[in-house]
This record gives structure tokens, C-alpha cells and sequence, in this order.
């Protein structure tokens, strides 16, 4: 089965771009990556079984996509507040502080994160679209909340 | 509130991003196609063997020792590419390293007012009659090497694509590149300019039979998988014969 692109866009342009900013933490290369990613399935000919296959897929494309524009592009490690907050608009301030923190996480570390915390897969899922085993997507997950749980407690000891 | 429903009020928290149509897909890919058919010849061209064999001159230059072989050529839409062949202490081991200058490049093939046009040295073309999702045009030269280079344009108005392969004196394939219509379902990540294969032969001591395994090293990691091309190129390799020696995937 197929769907046209623009219900798609409809339907999944803003979680895309969530995961693809998940990844390249900049607004402008994740509208890029969301773009690039409908373009290719347009352009492409690729059956799929059923509508959640058709978003596993995208999501799948435009993580890779958005780890690419990583590997060209020198990045630091750490996102001043001000960029996530201009780009996710929150107006909670331990939204900000927690997202601020999970970017401070590696990129491996983020992607299972964000496909975990907010597309509501599981573990299966998330090693099926990223195309690892699911104990790496364990493991990943576990080290992902390890680092975040220490990151957010040594913020509460210095405020 | 938990660290997952606080995540996930943050990002719901997403303003609206730039609207996209079909339209606005479109006319990215027509301004991008330029700049992505040059970057995508050493991004997603596919990759072959290059046999040394007997075919081999030793000597030394610019004071590297071991290089086996250098090979210089520019190929008929502009892309240069510079082969240099190494041997390492291993007989049974191969290493070469392959930088490709795409900066005066141009596309062989493409759609223009509803027609498929093939583009070599200043001519244009129409072949829009040989082209379709499963048939394609041929053309082939033979550059100042000897080497005999076949060049296959196919594909529709709406997709249409082309790729280049290059023949040894004995005529294998030990070269090929593609434009990005064709290699749109690869990795598709850009890559350097700069590729090294090493390639193992390993004889089997038992049955006498020797394999061989080729890695392509990009920074060193490996970095092709298995491209998935259109009909239209898999008649062409199947009908010249040119797709037993053209190595689609080459990843560890």
C-alpha cells in the first residue's frame, strides 16, 4: 500500500521533524531532513504493509538523514537553552532544563530517547527502525537514563 | 509529571514548522539535482573490483614507495577520478585509494519539457523514446586510457537517471558511478572524496577455490550497503553483462 504524500505530511511532518531535531539539534537542518525525507518517499516507488510501517520507514530515513548532516558537521555536545527553547517554544522551564539536558546526550543516546519517550515505541520498534538489536536499544536506553538521572541531579546540587 | 510526559510536553510543544507541498518537494529536487548529481558521484556511485592482476607497474612517485599503479581520467561528463593502486607486506591484499573531483561535472542525462535528453560533449539527445521504467539508452567511448566506458540513461520523465561504467582492457568493470535519481534508495550520505578498498583474496585450502572480500573504507568505516536500482539499470547489467562483475554491496 502507499498514501499520498501530502496526507503524510499532514499526519507526521511535526514528528519527523521532532526526531530529526532530536538528532541534529537545529531547527533549520531538521526542516531540511523532514523535506528530504518526504521528497524521497514521493520519488519513491517502495510498497509498504500497512500505515505504521509507512511511519517507522519515514522516521527511519529522516534519523539517518539527520545523522548524516551530523557526520559532515563539526557539533559540540552541549545546546544552550536558548536554541531548544526558540525551537520548541515551551513555556514550562523544567521542559526546557530537561530537554536542554537530554541534548547534552550522545546522538545514540538521544534517538532512543526520543523514540522511547515520545513516539511510544517499543523496544522491538525501536530496533526495527533504527535496524539494531534490542539489546542495544536496551542498553542504550538504560545508559540514556543513567546519564540523564545523573546530569539532572548534579543540576539540583549546584542550584 | 514523569521525565517521559514532561519530554513529550516539551516537543508537543513544537511550533509550526514551513509549509510543504508536493510543489515545494518538487522544486527542491529540481534546484538540489544540479548540486546533488555532482556530490552523488562519489556519494552513491557503486563500486567494483579493480584488478591488478598482471596488469601491474611498479615504480614509486613522489616518494611513496609500494604504489602499484596510478590511474588518471576524466570521464565524459567532467568528473575526474585518480586511482592509486598500494601493496602492502601481505601479498594477498590489495589497497586502493580513489579521489574524485566533481567540481566541473554535468549531469549525462536529464528531463526537460517533458522530454529525456542524453548530454555528451556539447550534444543533446532526445531519448525519450528508449527510456522507460524498464528500458534505457547506451552509449559508449573509449577515453585516451583504452578504457572503454558505457554509459545507460533510462527511467521516466519524472525519475529519469543514468550510470556510468568503466571497462578494463580485458572488459571487466572496475569502475561505476551513478546520478542520485538511481541511487535514491542507498545510504545516500555524503562522503569524502577520498575511498579506499582493500581487497583480500583467500584461497580455501582444501577445495583450492579462492574468494574474495572487498571492504570500502570511507574514514574508515565501511560504508555501502546493498543499493537498490531500477529496472530499467538491472536489464541493461543483465543484457551487456556487466552486472556479474559490478559489486553491489560491500560492507563488513
Amino acid at each position: 500500500m502507499r498514501e499520498p504524500v501530502e496526507d503524510l505530511i499532514r499526519q507526521h511532518q511535526k514528528h519527523l521533524f521532532a526526531a530529526a531535531f532530536s538528532v541534529c539539534q537545529n531547527a533549520s537542518d531538521a526542516d531540511d531532513v523532514v523535506q528530504d525525507t518526504f521528497l524521497k518517499y514521493h520519488l519513491s516507488k517502495k510498497e509498504f504493509s500497512s500505515p505504521e510501517h509507512i511511519k517507522a520507514w519515514l522516521l527511519r530515513v529522516a534519523i539517518n538523514k539527520a545523522k548524516d548532516i551530523n557526520r559532515r558537521t563539526w557539533r559540540w555536545n552541549t545546546v544552550s537553552l536558548e536554541e531548544v527553547a526558540q525551537t520548541l517554544t515551551t513555556e514550562q522551564s523544567e521542559d526546557t532544563w530537561l530537554l536542554a539536558e537530554v541534548m547534552k546526550l550522545p546522538a545514540k543516546y538521544r534517538i532512543v530517547l526520543h523514540l522511547f519517550y515520545y513516539e511510544d515505541y517499543s523496544v522491538a520498534e525501536i530496533a526495527n527502525i533504527l535496524k539494531v538489536s534490542d539489546g542495544s536499544v536496551k542498553t542504550r536506553l538504560s545508559r540514556a537514563r543513567s546519564m540523564l538521572k545523573n546530569n539532572l541531579e548534579e543540576d539540583l546540587v549546584y542550584e | 509529571m514523569n521525565e517521559q510526559e514532561s519530554y513529550k510536553r516539551a516537543f508537543d510543544a513544537i511550533g509550526d514548522r514551513p509549509e510543504i507541498t508536493v510543489d515545494s518537494l518538487m522544486d527542491r529536487r529540481r534546484i538540489r539535482r544540479k548540486t546533488a548529481v555532482r556530490k552523488s558521484i562519489y556519494t552513491a556511485f557503486v563500486f567494483s573490483l579493480l584488478f591488478l592482476g598482471s596488469n601491474v607497474i611498479t615504480y614509486a612517485q613522489d616518494g611513496e614507495p609500494w604504489i602499484k599503479k596510478v590511474l588518471n581520467f576524466t570521464t565524459g561528463n567532467g568528473v575526474e577520478v585518480t586511482v592509486k593502486d598500494y601493496q602492502p607486506d601481505d601479498p594477498n591484499t590489495t589497497i586502493s585509494e580513489i579521489k574524485i573531483d566533481t567540481n566541473n561535472s554535468t549531469d549525462y542525462c536529464y528531463a526537460k519539457d517533458g522530454r529525456i535528453y542524453f548530454a555528451f560533449n556539447d550534444k543533446e539527445e532526445d531519448i525519450t523514446d528508449q527510456c522507460d521504467v524498464d528500458s534505457y539508452y547506451k552509449y559508449e567511448y573509449t577515453d585516451e586510457n583504452g578504457y572503454r566506458h558505457l554509459i545507460i540513461a533510462g527511467g521516466t520523465t519524472d525519475n529519469p537517471g543514468w550510470a556510468e561504467y568503466i571497462l578494463d582492457e580485458d572488459d571487466v568493470v572496475s569502475f561505476s558511478m551513478m546520478s542520485d535519481s538511481v541511487a535514491m534508495d542507498t545510504l545516500g550520505s555524503e562522503k569524502l572524496p577520498r575511498i579506499t578498498v582493500v581487497r583480500k583474496v583467500e584461497t580455501n585450502e582444501e577445495s583450492g577455490n579462492t574468494s574474495q572480500n572487498v571492504t570500502v573504507y570511507d574514514d574508515n568505516s565501511p560504508v555501502f550497503a546493498e543499493p537498490e536500482i531500477p529496472a530499467w539499470l538491472a536489464k541493461a547489467e543483465n543484457d551487456l553483462q556487466i552486472g556479474n562483475h559490478v559489486v553491489h554491496q560491500q560492507s563488513k
